[in-house]
C-alpha cells in the first residue's frame, strides 16, 4: 500500500509536467492548429537556461526561472514568426516538417554548447518532507503546487484576459476573426509566447530533481502530444485530466509492471484509441 | 523502341551507371567506399521513405521502427545459420507485414496524427530492441553478424563480399533494383493514385480510388524497402544496436528526402549521396551538422518544398519528354 | 430508372438538413435540383455519392440499394460527381486526371504494373483511350499535356467533368457546374451540359441560376429547407406557388 501510495505521488508529480507542457501545446497545435513537434525541445531549452543562469550566472532560482520563461516567450515568437508563419497555407504536413527542422535546430545547438552529457541544476530545495506516509522533497511538492497555480493563471488568461477571448475567436473562425478586425498574426504570436514560456516553467521546476539532458525534450514532446490528442484536442480540460493520468498510469506501469516498458504502454495506447477514433478521444474533426 | 532512339534518350543515365561502376577503381580509399557504400544503403531507405510522404503525402516516422526490423531480422536469421539470401528477403517480408498490421489503424489518422501515431511505433521498436535483452542482446545489441555468403558460379568460381568493393556492388545493385521498382511504381496508374491521394483525398475518392488501401500499399511497399536496407546495413555492419531504430537516423532521411526532392525519383538518391559527402567533407564541422541539417530543413520547406531536383527540374522542358515516359501518349496528342 | 432515392434524411445533431426527400432520375435525362442557399442540395449529392451516410432511407442505383457504401465503392457503382468549388488533381497534368480517373476500370495488380505485363499495357491503352476520347469530348485535347494550373475557370470546370466522365459514370451528378463563371463561360458549360445529354448521357445537376435551369433540364425538384416542395417540368415549376415563394423569401439568383 506504501509503495503504492508512493508511486500516485510520483504520478501527480510527473502528471503535473504533462499537464502544463501540453496545455502550452493545446493553445498551439489544439487552437491555432499548428503542429509545433519542437514543443518538448522548448521545454528541454527552457530547462538549459535555467541551468545556464543558475551554475554559470550565478542567479537565484527563482529569478533565474522567470528569465528563463521570458527567454523562451521571445524563442517562441522567432519559431512562430520564421518556421510557422510561412506555412499556414500550405499542407498540415509541412509545418510538421518545420517543426521537426526547428527541433533537430534546437537540440543540436543544446548539444554544441553544453555538450551531450547530462547536467544537474543544485536542487534549492532539497529537504524531505514526509507527508501522509510519503516520503518525498519540497521540491516535488512545488512543482506540484506550481502546476496548479499556473494552470488556474492560464485559464484565467483565456477566460477572463480578452487576449485570451480572442485566441478562441481565432480557433473557432480564422476568417471571420479577421473580418472583425483581429490580427491573426498577433494572436499567433502571443500563443507561441504564452506555450513556450509555459514550457520553460515547467521545465524549470523538475529541472532540480531530474537531470537536464539534450534528449529529455523528444520524449516529453511527444508525451505532450498523446495527451493533446487523447484530451481532445483544444480542450484546455481534457489537456490537465490527461496529463495526470498519463503521469500516475506510467508510474504505476513502471513501478509494477516493468521500467523499461513504461513508455510502451503510453505509446501504444495512443494508436490503440486513434485506431478505434481517429480524431482523438474527444476530438473533433480538423483538417 | 528501337536502339538508336533508346541511347539518343537515356545516354545521361548510362553515363551515371559507367561512373557508379566505376566508383571502387575511383576511390580507392577503404574508408570513402565504406562511407559511399553506406550512403547508398542509406539512399535505398530514403526512396522506400519517398514512397510514402514524398508521392503518398504520409508523413510516416515509424520509417526507422522498420529498418531495425529488417536489420534485426537479418542479424538473427543469419546467425542462427540462415543465408543472407533467405534472410534479407524474410526480414523485409517481416517489415512489410508489421507495417501492414500497423498501417492499418494508424492510418485511418490524417495528417500530424499519422506522423505522431507512426512515430509512437517507431520508438516501441527502439525501446523494445534495447530493452528484451533475451531477443535483441539489449542496448549492447548483436554482434557478429556473419557477411553476405558468397554467390557460387560455375566457371569463375564464387563472388565473396569480404573487399569493400564487392559490398559496394552489392549495395549498388540493390539500390538499382530498388530504383527500378520505384520507377515502375511511379510511372504507372498505380503512381498516379499514390499522388492523387495526396492531392485531393475526397475527388480520389469520388473518382473510385480507394485512398485507405492505397495509403496502405504505399506505407507497405516503403516499409519493405527500408527492411531491406536495414537488412543490408546489418550484414555489412556486422552489429546491429537499438541506434538503428534512432529518431535522429530517420530526421537525417527526411533531411535527404526533403533536400534532395520528394516526390521524384532523383531527389532522395541525389539528397542522400550529396549530404553524405558534405557531411563527410567537413568532418570538421561535425558538431554542427545536425545545426545546419535543422536550419536547412526549415528553409527548404519555406523557400523551395521541391528540394535540388525540383530547383534543377523547374526549366520546364523536361516535362514533355518526361511525360512521353509517364504515359506514353502518342505523338499526336502533341499539338 | 437509373437513380431512386427514398425517403432520404439527414441529420446534423439537431439540425434536418435533408428531410425525407424522394425522387428519381430516368435514364437519359437531365434532372435539375434547385432551391435556396442551405436548402440541402449539396447534401444530398454528398449522400448519395458516399461522403455521408443517411440517417435513414435508401438510395437505388439500378435498383441496387447503395446508401452506406463508401465513396470509392459508389464510383464504381457507377455513380460520378462534381464538387462546387472545382476539385481537380492540380499536380497533375491534365490528361493525368482523366487516366487516374479511369483507374477504377481497370483490372491489373501491383505485380503486373512491377513487370509491365500483357494486361497492364492493354489497360494503359484503355485508359488512354478513354482519357483522349474525354478531352474531345470537353474541348480540352489540345490541353492534353498541361499542368491543371494553366487552365482558365471555365477550363478547370470542364475538366472536371471530364474527370467525371473519365470514369464510365451511369449517372452525373454536377454541383453547380456554373458557380463563379461570367455569362460567356457560363453558356460554354451549359452547352456541353446539352452535348451530355445528346451523348446519352444521365444528369443530375445542382443548379442556382434560374434561367439555365428552365431551358436545360427536363424535370426539376425543388428543395427548401431539406424538404422537397415541389418537382415538375419547368413551366409547372415556374408557376408552383411554393416555389415562388421559397425564392422570394429567400435569395433569387436568377
Amino acid at each position: 500500500m506504501e509503495v503504492f501510495v508512493q508511486q500516485v505521488f510520483n504520478g501527480i508529480m510527473l502528471g503535473s509536467t504533462y499537464a502544463v507542457v501540453a496545455v502550452g501545446l493545446t493553445l498551439v497545435f489544439g487552437i491555432l492548429h499548428i503542429p509545433n513537434f519542437a514543443h518538448g525541445h522548448f521545454y528541454m531549452l527552457g530547462a538549459y537556461l535555467t541551468f545556464f543562469l543558475v551554475t554559470s550566472w550565478k542567479i537565484d532560482f527563482w529569478p533565474a526561472l522567470v528569465l528563463s520563461a521570458v527567454l523562451l516567450a521571445l524563442l517562441g515568437v522567432l519559431v512562430e514568426r520564421i518556421v510557422f508563419r510561412p506555412m499556414r497555407d500550405q499542407p498540415h504536413v509541412n509545418a510538421f516538417i518545420s517543426a521537426i527542422g526547428t527541433l533537430m535546430f534546437l537540440e543540436a545547438f543544446v548539444m554544441v554548447v553544453w555538450g551531450p552529457q547530462g547536467h544537474r541544476i543544485p536542487n534549492p530545495y532539497p529537504e524531505t518532507v514526509n507527508l501522509l506516509g510519503v516520503v518525498t522533497t519540497q521540491q516535488r511538492l512545488l512543482v506540484i503546487a506550481a502546476a496548479v497555480v499556473l494552470i488556474v493563471l492560464l485559464h484565467l488568461f483565456i477566460k477572463k484576459t480578452v487576449m485570451g477571448a480572442t485566441i478562441e475567436a481565432v480557433a473557432q473562425n480564422r476568417e471571420g476573426a479577421m473580418l472583425v478586425g483581429i490580427n491573426v498574426d498577433r494572436v499567433s504570436s502571443v500563443t507561441f509566447a504564452v506555450s513556450a514560456a509555459t514550457a520553460a516553467i515547467a521545465a524549470s521546476m523538475v529541472a532540480p530533481i531530474f537531470m537536464v539532458s539534450p534528449t529529455m525534450g523528444a520524449l516529453l514532446g511527444m508525451k505532450a502530444f498523446i495527451v493533446v490528442i487523447l484530451g481532445g484536442l483544444g480542450s484546455v480540460p481534457g489537456a490537465i485530466v490527461g496529463g495526470y493520468i498519463l503521469g500516475i498510469v506510467e508510474a504505476l506501469g513502471g513501478g509494477y509492471i516493468s521500467a523499461d516498458y513504461k513508455d510502451v504502454f503510453a505509446f501504444g495506447a495512443l494508436i490503440l484509441i486513434l485506431a478505434i477514433k481517429p480524431t482523438g478521444l474527444f476530438g473533433k474533426e480538423v483538417g | 523502341m528501337r536502339r538508336g532512339q533508346f541511347f539518343r534518350e537515356k545516354w545521361p543515365y548510362l553515363i551515371l551507371l559507367v561512373f557508379a561502376l566505376a566508383v571502387p577503381a575511383l576511390f580507392p580509399s577503404r574508408y570513402v567506399l565504406q562511407v559511399i557504400t553506406m550512403s547508398c544503403v542509406f539512399a535505398i531507405a530514403t526512396l522506400g521513405l519517398n514512397l510514402i510522404l514524398g508521392y503518398t503525402g504520409q508523413v510516416s516516422l515509424a520509417h526507422a521502427g522498420f529498418f531495425a526490423i529488417g536489420a534485426y531480422g537479418v542479424a538473427m536469421m543469419t546467425k542462427a545459420g540462415l543465408s543472407f539470401w533467405l534472410a534479407l528477403p524474410l526480414s523485409a517480408l517481416l517489415a512489410a507485414a508489421v507495417s501492414f498490421f500497423v498501417g492499418l489503424p494508424t492510418l485511418r489518422t490524417r495528417g500530424s496524427y499519422f506522423a505522431i501515431a507512426t512515430l509512437c511505433f517507431g520508438v516501441i521498436v527502439s525501446i523494445v530492441a534495447g530493452s528484451w535483452f533475451s531477443l535483441t542482446g539489449g542496448h549492447t545489441g548483436i554482434v557478429g553478424i556473419p557477411l553476405p555468403n558468397a554467390i557460387p558460379f560455375p566457371l569463375v568460381g564464387e563472388i565473396g563480399f569480404h573487399s569493400k568493393a564487392a559490398q559496394y556492388y552489392l549495395v549498388l545493385g540493390f539500390l538499382l533494383l530498388t530504383l527500378f521498382v520505384m520507377h515502375r511504381l511511379v510511372n504507372s496508374v498505380q503512381g498516379l493514385s499514390f499522388v492523387a491521394v495526396r492531392n485531393n483525398e475526397v475527388l480520389a475518392g469520388a473518382v473510385g480510388i480507394n485512398a485507405f488501401a492505397t495509403k496502405l500499399l504505399s506505407f507497405v511497399i516503403a516499409s519493405f524497402f527500408a527492411g531491406i536496407a536495414g537488412g543490408i546495413y546489418a550484414s555489412l555492419m556486422r552489429s546491429v544496436s537499438p541506434d538503428v531504430a534512432s529518431i535522429n537516423l530517420m530526421f537525417n532521411w527526411v533531411v535527404y528526402l526533403l533536400l534532395g526532392g520528394a516526390g521524384t525519383l532523383a531527389g532522395p538518391v541525389v539528397g542522400t549521396l550529396a549530404i553524405s559527402a558534405l557531411t563527410e567533407s567537413l568532418q570538421f564541422l561535425a558538431e554542427y551538422n545536425l545545426l545546419v541539417f535543422g536550419a536547412l530543413l526549415v528553409a527548404a520547406m519555406v523557400y523551395c518544398p521541391r528540394g535540388l531536383v525540383g530547383l534543377v527540374e523547374a526549366g520546364g522542358k523536361k516535362v514533355r519528354v518526361y511525360y512521353r515516359r509517364q504515359v506514353g501518349v502518342r505523338s499526336d496528342l502533341e499539338g | 430508372m437509373i437513380l431512386r432515392v427514398e425517403r432520404l434524411t439527414r441529420r446534423f445533431g439537431g439540425l434536418l438538413a435533408v428531410n425525407e426527400v424522394s425522387f428519381h432520375v430516368e435514364k437519359g435525362e437531365i434532372l435539375a435540383i434547385i432551391g435556396p442557399n442551405g436548402a440541402g442540395k449539396t447534401t444530398v449529392f454528398n449522400l448519395i455519392s458516399g461522403l455521408l451516410h443517411p440517417t435513414s432511407g435508401q438510395i437505388y442505383l439500378e435498383g441496387v440499394p447503395i446508401a452506406g457504401l463508401r465513396p470509392h465503392q459508389i464510383a464504381r457503382k457507377g455513380i460520378a460527381r462534381t464538387f462546387q468549388t472545382t476539385a481537380l488533381f492540380n499536380q497533375l497534368r491534365v490528361i493525368d486526371n482523366l487516366v487516374v480517373a479511369h483507374k477504377l476500370r481497370t483490372t491489373h495488380g501491383l505485380l503486373d504494373t512491377l513487370f509491365r505485363t500483357r494486361r497492364w499495357r492493354a489497360d494503359r491503352e484503355k485508359s488512354l483511350a478513354r482519357a483522349v476520347e474525354v478531352l474531345e469530348f470537353v474541348g480540352l485535347r489540345e490541353k492534353a499535356l498541361h499542368p491543371v494550373s494553366t487552365l482558365s475557370q471555365e477550363e478547370q470546370k470542364r475538366l472536371a467533368i471530364g474527370v467525371a466522365l473519365a470514369t464510365e459514370p451511369k449517372i452525373v451528378l454536377l454541383d453547380e457546374p456554373t458557380a463563379g463563371l461570367i455569362q460567356d463561360e457560363t453558356d460554354g458549360i451549359m452547352t456541353l451540359i446539352k452535348k451530355l445529354k445528346a451523348a446519352g448521357v444521365t444528369v443530375c445537376v445542382i443548379e442556382h441560376k434560374m434561367r439555365l435551369i428552365m431551358d436545360l433540364a427536363e424535370r426539376i425538384i425543388v428543395l427548401n429547407y431539406g424538404n422537397k416542395i415541389a418537382e415538375g417540368t419547368p413551366e409547372e415549376i415556374s408557376r408552383n406557388d411554393a416555389v415562388v415563394q421559397a425564392y422570394l423569401g429567400g435569395e433569387y439568383a436568377a
